[in-house]
């Protein structure tokens, strides 16, 4: 919390203070803020923000009727963008260029439907005649028994958690490059987090290197055969990285780090479908 | 793979910062609801507060500093909530008089114990919502007295006048239990 503006030496406010603290469940007007569950929270501010890549959209008139002088002027934009991409492209060969060469954005600019895309990717490998990607990914929240049945791989559902914990979702996401990734996600009742997910058939080589950012301590043990990277993020919070077969796991638990480790220990395994 | 992998980076960045936030999620919302007071009001503030926090998460150096620093933040955001909906005022009666010189402090010895939260706890709930406001707006959000009477649209005396007298139903009750001998 920030600082207080004037220092308080007095030691009944000392007392209200702690109080009001440490007891703020107790207190009316604070325990009995309704606060709303964070999965309806989390779910509200990935909408805010956008989960799509960067696309700009470039639509025809309102309720499908033709702007032939809008289309001119969107086509016009798109040969300016197509010549500049170009005139980069040429440039990037020059030697003193590509000494300085930038995480340069190429454009790519399709006409499907009437809809122009302009697509961005930072991937230096993307060629001007590739076609633009499907964005979205589908996400679907399954029963426990529609995850054992529909997944094209073993759910790593835990034979333990911690006790007060119980299941709140599974949802799963499907890419357009036949990649998944599955969340399951246990509360208990004062909000504590068990989350584990299962990338399947990705490869983020620079996983690793993200998972350990912003951990105080990592260390590598031995569990059921896989080595297990275990990182303490904070006080109370831990987690958990590791393969098998072409699935990375990774959990994170509001809890001790035995307890994450009795969660893995439990967990059903399976070499990738 | 261009476009699937920027979409990857952007979800691990995301599941980074909700992994942060979750822990203080709870503490997070309670101190802006004290501040807001308006479920709708502290629901829009509560989304700007996030979106805000992760537009500029690269700012936050060091991570252990994340709750006082999105604290900040949704404080921030709260407060022009309230100005913009413009609460009406509180018309005053008789808390204008100020109560000079009241000084209600507890012995240095004094012991806390269960007994002696249990009382303040039951105190504070039996005040006046006014009066319980403000001991929970200076006590669990941390405000001074000029931040108080700024989000209740009144004056800062009134709000001092409120707050030694709920201080001073704190202070009766403990020591008339204390010389009772309850503790």
């Amino acid at each position: 919390m920030e600082v207080k503006k004037d220092m308080r030496n007095d030691r009944l406010e000392n007392l209200i203070e702690a109080v009001v603290k440490s007891e703020s469940d107790s207190i009316k007007g604070l325990g009995d803020i309704a606060v709303p569950d964070i999965n309806e929270t989390l779910n509200a501010f990935r909408l805010n923000i956008g989960q799509s890549a960067k696309t700009i959209l470039f639509v025809r008139g309102k309720k499908g009727r033709k702007s032939s002088t809008k289309w001119l002027r969107t086509v016009a934009a798109a040969m300016i963008f197509v010549m500049l991409s170009w005139i980069f492209a040429v440039c990037n060969e020059i030697p003193e260029v590509k000494a300085f060469r930038l995480n340069l954005v190429k454009t790519l600019v399709s006409v499907k439907d009437s809809v122009l895309s302009i697509n961005s990717s930072n991937n230096d490998n993307t060629t001007a005649n590739e076609p633009p990607q499907e964005l979205e990914a589908q996400t679907k929240t399954l029963t426990l028994e529609e995850a054992r049945k529909e997944l094209p791989f073993t759910l790593g559902e835990p034979g333990y958690i911690p006790s007060g914990y119980s299941l709140k979702s599974i949802v799963w996401q499907r890419f357009p490059d036949k990649s998944h990734i599955v969340t399951q996600t246990y509360t208990d009742q004062s909000g504590k987090l068990l989350k584990i997910d299962q990338y399947y058939n990705f490869s983020d080589t620079n996983s690793n290197a993200n998972f350990k950012a912003g951990s105080s301590s990592v260390r590598e043990i031995d569990i059921n055969g896989n080595k297990v990277t275990v990182a303490d993020v904070q006080q109370g919070i831990y987690k958990a990285m590791w393969f098998s077969g072409n699935i990375r796991y990774e959990v994170i638990i509001y809890s001790t780090e035995q307890e994450l480790i009795n969660v893995i220990q439990s967990m059903k395994q399976e070499k990738g479908k | 793979m261009g476009l699937v992998s920027i979409q990857k980076k952007d979800d691990n960045k995301i599941r980074a910062f909700e992994e942060l936030l979750a822990p203080v999620y709870n503490e997070l919302y309670k101190f802006l609801y004290c501040l807001g007071r308006n479920k709708n009001l502290v629901d829009d503030a509560v989304q700007n507060t996030l979106v805000e926090a992760y537009t500029h998460i690269s700012d936050l150096r060091d991570t252990s500093k994340f709750k006082p620093w999105i604290f900040t933040i949704g404080k921030r955001q709260v407060l022009n909530a309230v100005k913009a909906y413009s609460r009406e005022v509180l018309i005053d009666f008789d808390e204008n008089q100020s109560i000079a010189g009241a000084s209600y402090n507890i012995p240095e010895n004094w012991a806390i114990n269960r007994e002696t939260r249990s009382i303040v706890v039951e105190t504070i709930n039996s005040l006046k919502q006014e009066y319980r406001d403000i001991i929970i707006l200076r006590y669990f959000a941390n405000l001074s007295f000029e931040e108080i009477a700024e989000l209740l649209n009144t004056n800062v005396n009134t709000v001092k006048t409120r707050h030694s007298r709920a201080k001073e139903k704190i202070y009766k009750e403990l020591m008339s239990l204390k010389s009772k001998g309850q503790f």
